[in-house]
């Protein structure tokens, strides 16, 4: 690959606030809510056989588990042009916890929800009951939607109703994901479960010979703490967001694996609902890059370490013949807390005659039309008689429209992070590429479609999104769900 | 610190009940490094009157606090009233609004809580999403080496293949124990696979039986575990 990690600027803790910050904001004259937990710094992980042993009881101990892949959810009905679906929004329990039941609220009362496959051409429609007895709505994150199936925040169903969201697949192959959106409650009910993989394909994808079926693993990945009874634990934090003390794939905690010796497509997503990761395979093995939010990249870059914020998915290809029958592998979350290194391990086993290949192309950059605005967005704190998180000094106003971009133009939007955390911006109904981080070019992985956009603290990003398909009103918020509860949202307007 | 607050809370015996127009009172518990509210989460019914009380017995080092409440749909929170120390009045407040209410006293951030309002009659929100009475803390995050196994391929070198008599003697060095196998294509078709097993070092062995013809021979090591190594060719003619 012609590109080394190390040579551009990528988030190396820089969201957390250093002693005197925290002195600073907690004793002076200021509002300032957040619940103060400093647990949360860094320490190594344990790696004594005493430690392990200790453990061995305990029910966060990693890789007992072995990966779950969420189910696939079956149509209703289906016919050439159209696949129709039922989810029932509900309480459940999930086993989350070796030996306990963690009350849940899941799409079909599951956590995570099932996976729907679409095909681009094929339209969706996803009839969704609210059995949950609390207003709730859906939105599908990275598709291209109508404004009336985005899952606008006050666009919600009461509890004991339903509503069909139809989805035109009008876009490229990409792993898109859907997830509650309720209006300052997207914190409670994103973490109680409401999230689920949308995989959309193409004929373009199909052609790469890409790994398939049980070799396209999606990965959701979340951070959870939990009660003495195994329910799940949120404790506020309107500053930096919920962080908890253990990690989930797929719902369990840090699963094993078992993968043949053959090449596989995994497709992280952060499904948390603050915390950043930066994934490192074992000691560095460089893992394969194909895909960002919006779809396939270009060509495949290689990468030893993947920061991933909140909402952002990354898909790799990882290639398991290189390593030996019987060999261990820890997916690491770099810079974790003790008990939020270890993500999962994959234990590899003999592999049968490989069917996939590494494509040297995957899909070419389309062309944009011309820029048509310009547009800076301040990102702050505001602390002062109240807490909250603002937008141009702005809060989320549901009568407000805060831009009217013209459909099929482009926009150059800068958002500046004047604050002490991250923020991962992101557009509703539109993809975006990023143009700039601090004036330089983004990461070449940060290259293709995206639909989040990680934002530091005092950088400043340009992002250019195309306002392509629809028309309408939709939000663009920061994902980190305490932010966008509290109410880091705003509202555009596509017009003709 | 955290068992003092806890004898504290024991000693409140709050009322938990949640009938019509009933008052749930929310304290504050300071201890020396710290202020809390308790509860953290109230699940009223409308009409009902939430209590936030400052000085009450036991709290022996009560600190200045004030209640901000932050309504539904609302970004500015509410500012209820304000307490200096060992104050004795509490702040009540008549929940109206339906919904989900944070309060927070703004002199002390971590003093935060959760107001939850229902419709009277109507049974509260199950809590798979709240705060329980008790974590279950993950203090664990031991779990060994991040690899573990065999990373390194086997190397195949010295290839070389000779027609011996009516056979073919094919020669390689191994950097460890596998099997290589040994492919032969005439013209593009693969004619014969022999699997030959080899210590480290060099092997050499003849094989018969193969018909007159330009062959390509192409061989890849593969060692215990599976690993396999760079694809070696080599040419040889037989006849």
């Amino acid at each position: 690959m012609d590109w080394e990690e190390g040579s551009v600027p990528w988030g190396d803790g820089r969201d957390d606030l250093s002693r005197r910050d925290v002195l600073k904001r907690s004793f002076g004259a200021v509002a300032f809510v957040c619940s103060f937990d400093l647990a949360t710094q860094a320490r190594p992980a344990k790696r004594t056989a005493a430690a392990i042993r200790a453990q061995a009881g305990s029910p966060f101990q990693p890789f007992r588990a072995e990966l779950q892949v969420p189910p696939t959810l079956l149509p209703e009905r289906r016919t050439r042009s159209l696949e129709r679906y039922v989810l029932d929004m509900r309480e459940g329990t999930a086993e989350v916890l070796h030996g306990m039941q963690t009350p849940v609220l899941g799409y079909d009362g599951l956590f995570p929800g099932p996976t729907i496959r679409a095909r681009r051409g094929v339209k969706t429609e996803i009839r969704q009951v609210n059995a949950a007895g609390r207003a709730l709505n859906v939105h599908l994150h990275g598709g291209v939607t109508r404004p009336d199936s985005d899952g606008h925040p006050h666009d919600f169903i009461p509890p004991g109703d339903s509503r069909t969201y139809h989805y035109d697949n009008v876009q490229h192959a990409a792993t898109l994901w859907y997830h509650d959106h309720a209006h300052g409650e997207t914190s409670q009910t994103l973490f109680a479960g409401l999230a689920g993989f949308y995989l959309l394909s193409d004929d373009l994808e199909s052609g790469l010979e890409l790994p398939q079926d049980e070799y396209d693993v999606p990965l959701m990945i979340q951070d959870r703490s939990f009660n003495a009874d195994g329910s799940f634990r949120y404790v506020l934090d309107l500053d930096r967001g919920f962080r908890g003390d253990t990690l989930l794939v797929n719902g369990q905690v840090a699963p094993r694996m078992r993968v043949e010796q053959r090449l596989y497509r995994l497709r992280f997503l952060n499904a948390s609902n603050a915390r950043a990761y930066k994934l490192r395979l074992g000691n560095g093995r460089p893992m394969l890059q194909i895909g960002s939010d919006g779809g396939l990249l270009p060509k495949p870059i290689a990468r030893t370490e993947i920061p991933m914020e909140p909402a952002e998915r990354v898909d790799v290809l990882v290639d398991f013949s290189d390593f030996g029958r019987g060999s261990k592998l820890v997916l690491q979350n770099v810079g974790g807390e003790a008990s939020t290194t270890a993500v999962m391990r994959f234990d590899v086993v003999r592999g049968g005659a490989e069917e996939a290949r590494v494509p040297k192309r995957l899909q070419p950059a389309a062309k944009l039309p011309p820029v048509n605005a310009e547009r800076t967005f301040p990102l702050t704190f505001h602390g002062l008689g109240s807490a909250r998180w603002e937008i141009s000094e702005r809060v989320f106003g549901m009568d407000r429209v805060d831009v009217r971009p013209r459909r099929g133009t482009t926009e150059l939007w800068t958002f500046v992070n004047n604050s002490t955390r991250m923020h991962p911006m992101h557009l509703h109904g539109y993809h975006f590429r990023v143009v700039s981080t601090n004036g330089r070019f983004p990461h070449p992985a940060d290259r293709g479609w995206k639909d989040t956009v990680a934002v530091h603290p005092n950088q400043s990003v340009t992002v250019r999104p195309y306002f392509d398909y629809f028309g309408g009103r939709y939000v663009f918020h920061c994902h980190a769900a305490e932010h966008g509860d509290m109410s880091m949202m705003g509202q555009m307007e596509v017009v003709a | 610190m955290r068992l003092v607050a806890a004898a504290f809370v024991a000693a409140l015996a709050l009322p938990a009940t949640a009938s019509a127009q009933s008052t749930h009172v929310v304290a504050a518990v300071d201890t020396v490094s710290s202020s809390t509210w308790n509860p953290t989460l109230v699940q009223a019914e409308q009409g009902d009157v939430v209590r936030w009380s400052f000085a009450q017995p036991g709290n022996g080092s009560a600190q200045p606090h004030n209640v901000q409440l932050i309504v539904p749909g609302q970004a500015a929170p509410v500012p209820l009233g304000d307490r200096a120390a060992n104050a004795p009045e509490p702040i009540d407040y008549t929940a109206g609004t339906l919904g989900d209410f944070r309060y927070f006293c703004s002199i002390h951030a971590q003093m935060q809580g959760r107001l939850q309002v229902r419709v009277p009659g109507t049974s509260p929100t199950p809590p798979p999403i709240e705060t329980g009475p008790q974590g279950l803390p993950n203090s664990g995050g031991a779990f060994g080496n991040l690899e573990e196994g065999d990373f390194r391929r086997p190397r195949l070198t010295g290839v070389a293949v000779k027609r011996r008599g009516a056979g073919v003697r094919v020669r390689f060095r191994l950097s460890e124990r596998g099997t290589v196998t040994v492919r032969f294509l005439r013209r593009g078709k693969a004619v014969r696979t022999v699997r030959v097993s080899g210590g480290a070092g060099t092997t050499s062995r003849t094989i018969r039986g193969l018909g007159d013809g330009a062959y390509r021979v192409e061989l890849r090591a593969a060692d215990r575990a599976g690993l396999r190594s760079a694809k070696r060719t080599a040419r040889v003619t037989i006849g």
